[in-house]
């Protein structure tokens, strides 16, 4: 076989093996990018908006900040006592509507595990799950969590509007002053019962 | 007299070495090259390709190529004086082989009108190489021209072969994801109120199977509790209660209509505030027919909103099955 058509088969494979080469190489990036890359439960995660205690954190459809924390052993609603074998830790925040009326749907607490913990279903909270909060007309009040002693030393407050859902969507992330262990053990021990304050306008 | 050999040159490239037979093998020798002795048998005339006009032939006696040389003593060849006629032009070059090259070592720079042309000269005894036929009306009438050689698909760019993927890809690439890009906005497009439904002032507006308007959109002060007692409010909020008319049948999907407050700056309040929960004013549950209105024929719904200090610009009323379409209703002056 003369040199020429010779040249001209090696050119063909040469021009088939690079071929193959970029294909299983796209594919190795491919399947390397679904490896590393988020899941989609990471993928749909909230948009997480975070603020230190008396820092305003502003969300998609409403505003919010932490005031004050405080805590308790029995929380008194509807003339009924609730005592914890852990500690109430009731937090007073302020939540405004950006433009149009919201409802906080989801409150919760982490703790530095971050383990969460709900707000409480067993007593009556007058702010979250209900009350609709009109735009440009702030409200103050408290949600309380019922948590274990230990976690209570160092948690964030989660809002968020929808209850089951906050994929994709704005979750607000207040931190709260660090407790020491005797502050907590001191609400906890308390047998005096406490009440949640009344929500109110902040204007 | 018997002549020597000349000497023997290689065959062009891509060529196979002549048949074997019993002459000098080889081809003859370009012009300029030192003919071959005298009584050296003339080159074979090469039988031109079809379309081709015959080469002039050589003067004298013709020799066949293998024939044994001449006699001794015989008529010299070229004779003298004789001036050798051109060559003819060199053969097409067969299917993928490159234009030959002058003949290495010889200094040989081609035949008149050889270089750069393609085509071979065809070696003594060797058979000429296929040409495509060309049509008569085609062809030069004094010095044929070889048809060019066709490009292979290997030898064309990269871009000329793939003309065709490259601008099909714009468009797949569209059809891949544009359907996902328009399905997600409409989603979101009739999610939200975005087509207003309104009439003047006052006028009934046609949604939802039924009709409804604005009968009046007033401040409202001086609200007392069940008990009578006034209602204690901030000095920074305002009360707004809005009576619109309906007429729709029973079960029609304006009964589970949404109504809000629209203030100018666009923000809107939702009726039934909290704040006002204790104080003495019409229950409002939506559109639906109010338990002491009359059975059939239109009826009204009264809604109260909580405001801060602003100016109200109207209602809006909503049906989830409705959306995109919305009604906005202004109250007459």
């Amino acid at each position: 076989m003369s040199s020429e058509p010779k040249r001209k088969i090696l050119g063909q494979v040469a021009y088939g093996l690079v071929a193959v080469v970029v294909l299983l190489g796209t594919i190795s990036v491919g399947m390397g990018l679904k490896t590393y890359a988020d899941d989609v439960d990471a993928a749909q995660r909230p948009f997480v908006v975070e603020a230190n205690a008396g820092q305003l954190a502003r969300g998609r459809t409403f505003f919010a900040t932490a005031l004050e924390v405080r805590g308790a052993g029995v929380i008194r609603d509807s003339g009924l006592e609730h005592p914890t074998n852990g500690v109430w830790i009731i937090v007073k925040v302020r939540v405004a509507a950006r433009d149009e009326p919201v409802n906080v749907g989801y409150a919760a607490v982490r703790d530095s595990a971050g383990r969460v913990y709900l707000a409480s279903n067993r007593i009556d909270q007058p702010l979250v799950r209900g009350r609709i909060v009109q735009p440009n007309l702030p409200v103050v009040g408290e949600i309380a969590f019922e948590v274990p002693r230990e976690a209570a030393g160092s948690l964030w407050v989660e809002l968020a509007e929808k209850s089951m859902d906050q994929r994709m969507d704005s979750l607000l992330r207040l931190r709260l002053d660090p407790l020491s262990p005797d502050v907590v053990d001191g609400w906890a021990d308390d047998p005096q019962p406490t009440t949640l304050m009344a929500t109110e306008l902040a204007v | 007299m018997t002549a020597a050999p000349p000497p023997a040159y290689p065959p062009p490239p891509g060529y196979p070495p002549p048949p074997g037979n019993s002459a000098p093998s080889g081809y003859p020798p370009p012009p300029g090259h030192p003919p071959p002795p005298a009584g050296y048998p003339p080159p074979p005339g090469y039988p031109p390709p079809s379309g081709y006009p015959p080469g002039p032939g050589y003067p004298g006696t013709y020799v066949h190529p293998g024939a044994p040389p001449g006699p001794p003593g015989g008529p010299a060849y070229p004779p003298s004086g004789y001036v050798p006629p051109p060559q003819p032009p060199g053969y097409p070059a067969p299917p993928g082989y490159p234009p030959p090259a002058a003949h290495p070592g010889s200094g040989y720079a081609g035949q008149p009108g050889y270089a750069g042309a393609p085509g071979y000269a065809g070696p003594p005894g060797y058979p000429a190489p296929p040409v495509p036929p060309a049509s008569p009306a085609a062809q030069p009438s004094s010095q044929p021209t070889p048809p060019p050689p066709s490009p292979s698909a290997s030898s064309r760019g990269w871009w000329r072969r793939n003309w065709w993927a490259l601008l099909a890809m714009p468009p797949l690439v569209v059809a891949a994801v544009g359907y996902n890009i328009v399905d997600g906005y409409d989603k979101w497009h009739n999610q939200r109120p975005g087509e207003a439904v309104s009439a003047p002032a006052g006028e009934w507006v046609e949604y939802a199977d039924g009709r409804l308007r604005l009968q009046s959109l007033e401040e409202v002060d001086g609200l007392t509790d069940h008990a009578g007692r006034p209602v204690e409010l901030p000095s920074a909020v305002r009360v707004w209660q809005a009576v619109i008319d309906i007429d729709a049948p029973a079960e029609a999907p304006l009964e589970v209509c949404e109504i809000r407050l629209q203030d100018t700056a666009g923000d809107t309040y939702s009726p039934n505030p909290a704040e006002l929960a204790d104080a003495d004013i019409e229950s409002f549950y939506g559109c639906l027919r109010p338990f002491d209105a009359p059975e059939t024929g239109p009826y009204t719904v009264t809604a109260t909103f909580l405001t801060p200090v602003v100016e109200v610009s109207g209602i809006r009323v909503t049906v989830g099955t409705e959306l995109p379409r919305y009604v906005w209703l202004t109250a007459p002056d």
